[in-house]
């Protein structure tokens, strides 16, 4: 039996859920552009039984997917579990088996198995939609793929056996010139282990190329980026190792003293091409988007100066420091003339922002102008009478941030809402960059319920559109993607 | 108006303030008190629903009410004067409120992405 007691979010706005749910027709305040075709995907965590151990990882919870479906002006809602491994063994006992985020030492006997950490997935990351094909995502195990008509989950996918990797990155990239998907694994031959799998996926989802590198040391590889000749991969901080995880420890401490690094890879090249460039301690979860600029790397990244995660404490014992852990739009360029072996770094914005960057994303891998993410701006009102009080805790902006004037437009959520991730969806018809809607969950914490927001991307300052209604409260998301019409068949 | 309201006051002083004591006393003592109010009239209108500000001056000379509990600034008083609407929570559900009592590393174990 589910027992929550011990769960100070238990009631409110972040109390379990545990339901799964399909809404036609949403209610819907304003007039949804009937242009918007396709499918808003999103993938997050919620405890379906709660964590064995009560300082767990919220990242260590079960894997949920749901989509707002536009056609005609019209929106549909569903929601399903993604029905892992785990979670099925843990509905069929009836309580949490698995221990620690990615330890499986701390599982019971019945499912505790070290040599194959892969099968105690969550999927609870991201949605990648890829040659028709839709998957959850989470970095320590297989894609699973989802159904994109029921959001059923169909299973554990490794491209007809040829992903030899154990595990597939949260964030592959999707190249818009040639349609392929780049992807890696990291602990790719097991626990703690420092071997590397870079994959180039074609068009058609068949794997057509694999390099097999050596990591400087074993640390969470969350996202990548790639341009039109490279493939970046940013790390730093987090550190782990066999025996910490024998101890049963959760899987990543913080070191500080740990250099942060960017490797980059020629796309067309192998293991002896690589060159990994190195920088000051910071936490590289998210990017925005890199390109080539003549002999030198552009990435844009809202990296955090320090850990982000109190659940990964730092390995010195030092306590967590909330103060380092902000995040900051950067634009780092690396220079591959140089011998140098780092990059310069300048912060665009002085102000700190939610670090889940997104772009416009028919210019991945492309020279770009416009990021879009979350941020809390603490000039704009929040009504704690009717919302509660968040202590100003509060994502309740999405901004347009031109990398190329610094001008920032922004989009004002309202004074009882906070924003999860945002998601730009391309107006039909456009090519210009930045030209379509930035789309995004809210959650109404008067009312609490769950608001899809639908802004003009190019007019922010003037709000919402539309706004979507769920009579409940969605599932905590993570990521999103925006799935065109016509890149999937959905019911 | 004001000689109604200065005696329906008196009636209700027994409960904590002297017998005898004017208006601008009591005033004086509630603000002490509570750090709440000024003029009775406005501090009536503003925990009133919007629109209840003639009622309530309608009310004033008889309503008799006891003691109710209002609040200022989110800090609960007792309002004796038997002319202050009793508190109704805001339109709202509040359901941020649990959050209140995480610390920052708390928060982000418990919700990660606020």
């Amino acid at each position: 039996m589910a027992d929550f007691s011990n769960d100070p979010t238990r009631t409110g706005f972040f109390a379990p859920q545990r339901f799964e749910a399909d809404v036609y027709d949403c209610e819907v305040i304003g007039k949804v552009p009937s242009d918007i075709s396709g499918a808003f995907v999103r993938v997050g965590g919620e405890w379906f039984y709660p964590p064995k151990f009560e300082d767990d990882a919220i990242l260590n919870s079960d894997g949920y997917i749901s989509m707002f479906r536009f056609r005609n002006g019209r929106v549909d809602y569903k929601g399903r579990w993604i029905r892992t491994q785990r979670f099925e063994k843990n509905l069929a006992a009836g309580r949490q088996l698995y221990g620690y985020y990615r330890n499986p030492y701390t599982d019971d006997p019945e499912v505790r198995d070290p040599a194959r950490p892969h099968l105690r997935t969550v999927s609870n990351t991201a949605p990648i939609a890829h040659a028709g094909k839709l998957f959850s995502l989470k970095e320590d195990g297989l894609p699973h793929r989802i159904d994109p008509r029921t959001l059923e989950t169909i299973g554990p996918y490794d491209f007809d056996g040829q992903w030899k990797s154990q595990t597939f990155t949260a964030h592959p990239k999707i190249d818009p010139v040639t349609g392929e998907m780049i992807a890696l694994g990291y602990q790719a031959t097991g626990l703690a282990t420092d071997d590397l799998f870079v994959y180039t996926i074609d068009a058609a989802g068949k794997v057509k190329r694999e390099v097999r590198l050596k990591v400087p040391y074993v640390s969470v590889i969350h996202d990548m980026a790639i341009t039109q000749k490279h493939v970046l991969i940013p790390f730093g901080g987090y550190v782990t190792s066999r025996e910490r995880l024998e101890s049963g420890k959760i899987h990543w401490g913080w070191d500080a003293s740990k250099p942060s690094y960017i490797g980059v890879l020629p796309r067309d090249g192998d293991a002896k091409d690589v060159r990994w460039f190195k920088g000051p301690e910071r936490c590289m979860m998210h990017v925005f988007n890199a390109y080539d600029d003549g002999r030198k790397i552009v990435l844009y990244a809202p990296f955090f100066e320090s850990n982000f995660f109190p659940f990964f404490p730092p390995i010195d014992g030092s306590p967590w420091d909330a103060s380092k852990a902000r995040a900051y739009v950067r634009r780092i360029t690396i220079d591959l003339s140089s011998r140098a072996d780092t990059w310069k770094e300048e912060i665009l914005w002085p102000f700190p922002v939610q670090d889940l960057g997104r772009v416009d994303t028919r210019f991945m891998s492309l020279e770009t102008r416009y990021g879009f993410t979350g941020y809390a701006d603490p000039e704009r009102p929040f009504d704690e009478a009717r919302a509660g009080n968040v202590r100003g805790r509060v994502t309740n902006c999405y901004g347009r941030f031109d990398f190329a004037t610094g001008r920032l437009s922004t989009y004002f959520a309202g004074p009882t809402h906070s924003l999860q991730e945002c998601c730009f969806v391309p107006r039909k018809g456009s090519r210009e960059e930045g030209d379509g809607y930035l789309i995004g969950v809210a959650s109404n914490f008067a009312e609490m319920r769950s608001e899809l927001v639908i802004a003009d991307a190019q007019r922010l300052e003037e709000g919402d559109i539309a706004r979507v209604i769920l009579p409940f409260r969605s599932s905590a998301q993570i990521h999103g993607i925006w799935v065109p019409e016509e890149e999937m068949t959905f019911a | 108006m004001s000689g109604t309201l200065e005696s329906e006051m008196s009636e209700s002083l027994h409960s904590g303030f002297s017998s005898g004591m004017t208006r601008r006393a009591l005033v004086t003592r509630l603000v002490v008190a509570s750090g709440a109010l000024a003029v009775l009239p406005s501090v009536s209108s503003a925990l009133a629903p919007a629109g209840a500000v003639e009622r309530i001056a309608v009310r004033q000379g008889a309503t008799g009410r006891g003691p109710v509990v209002g609040f200022h600034m989110d800090q609960p008083y007792l309002d004796y004067s038997g002319t202050a609407e009793p508190y109704r929570p805001a339109r709202g559900l509040r359901s941020a409120e649990p959050l209140a009592a995480l610390s920052e590393a708390e928060l982000r174990c418990r919700i990660g992405y606020l």
